[in-house]
């Protein structure tokens, strides 16, 4: 064995008794350490009890965070008005639009006898 | 007076309402309610160390006066110990101490029972306070007040060449990389296994094993030469 591994070998060994003698140090605790610290608790105590009380949120709230908040809220309500808007007073332009792209209604009597004609006829036998 | 503290515990969480410091599972309250009725009939057993330190927190977090009292006379002694080893200063293990007991009153109404162990984040934090003052501290300082160790009243001798050994560990520890001196400290000064040490420090077991071999090899290297003054003989 070389010099140089002795030692390594015997500083690891020096180390080891040196590691478990300081694990052996147990303080005692001073009394003016736990009164200190028994004071922080008391302190922090009496802050936690006054912080208000955690209260499970509204409806209202529950709804607006399930839509995403005020953006969406708000968007959902210029949205509605809008529609509402147009369909009361809806734009000349977009009559013309819709009569174009979806037609307009016609009656047809294929029969060529009106509805009110044939209730006629029965009626009077 | 123990008995009463612990009903009053018991019946603090029983009647508490604050959904926030987590829940005592009815299974600590049976406990703590069967110890009661055992030390009535028999010991004087302080039935208050079979509660559990989180439930001691929660009762802490909702009111109870005296769960604070029950909690520091079981977790000082441990938190002093630790701090005193690694730093080998009664006077900054103090200030470690009190400091780590703060944060555990502060974080107590968001403790949220099982999740962790207070002992496990305790040591987390004690360590981590301890290499901060190991960084900041000067080197060479003196280790007037040093706590003495607890075997059979050693003679003066024997205390000079404790704090000697203990003076030139602190500062050996002070000059590894922060994650190897909590490592070694928490293998070899508190005898933990690399399991729990695993879990303080939220690495695997294996690089605790690899902190733990290269801080020791760093400590040889930084005390090499000094067995002899440190009174230790080559056998």
């Amino acid at each position: 064995m070389t010099k140089a591994k002795e030692t390594h070998i015997s500083e690891a060994g020096f180390i080891d008794d040196l590691l478990a003698d300081v694990a052996q140090a147990q303080p005692s605790v001073d009394e003016t350490l736990m009164a200190k610290v028994l004071a922080d608790a008391n302190r922090m105590q009496m802050q936690h009890q006054h912080r208000p009380t955690p209260t499970a949120p509204s409806l209202w709230v529950q709804f607006q965070q399930a839509i995403g908040g005020w953006p969406a809220l708000s968007g959902l309500v210029a949205t509605g008005v809008v529609g509402i808007w147009i369909g009361v007073a809806p734009p000349d332009g977009l009559t013309t639009y819709t009569s174009t792209l979806m037609g307009t209604t016609e009656t047809v009597d294929l029969l060529g006898l009106g509805l009110d004609d044939l209730f006629e006829e029965i009626v009077d036998g | 007076m123990v008995a009463e503290m612990a009903t009053k515990v018991v019946m603090i969480k029983v009647k508490s309402r604050m959904p926030a410091a987590g829940d005592i599972s009815p299974a600590v309250c049976a406990l703590a309610l069967s110890r009661l009725d055992c030390q009535s009939m028999t010991s004087q057993a302080p039935i208050v160390t079979d509660i559990p330190d989180d439930a001691l927190l929660i009762a802490y977090a909702n009111g109870d006066p005296d769960a604070a009292q029950a909690l520091a006379a079981r977790l000082l002694p441990r938190i002093m110990g630790q701090a005193v080893r690694m730093l080998g200063c009664q006077a900054e293990a103090e200030d470690v101490a009190q400091d780590a007991m703060m944060r555990l009153w502060r974080i107590a109404p968001s403790w949220r029972q099982g999740e962790a162990q207070v002992t496990t984040w305790m040591y987390r934090v004690v360590a981590n306070l301890c290499v901060d003052k190991l960084r900041k501290r000067a080197k060479g300082v003196a280790l007037d007040d040093i706590a003495d160790p607890a075997d059979d009243t050693p003679s003066a001798a024997e205390q000079m060449q404790q704090k000697a050994r203990m003076q030139a560990l602190t500062n050996a520890l002070a000059t590894l990389p922060d994650r190897q001196a909590e490592a070694v400290a928490l293998r070899h000064l508190e005898g933990l296994s690399n399991p729990e040490i695993a879990q303080i420090m939220d690495i695997s077991v294996r690089s605790v094993e690899s902190l733990t071999a290269r801080g020791k090899r760093a400590l040889a290297a930084c005390l090499a030469g000094r067995r002899d003054e440190l009174g230790y003989r080559d056998d």
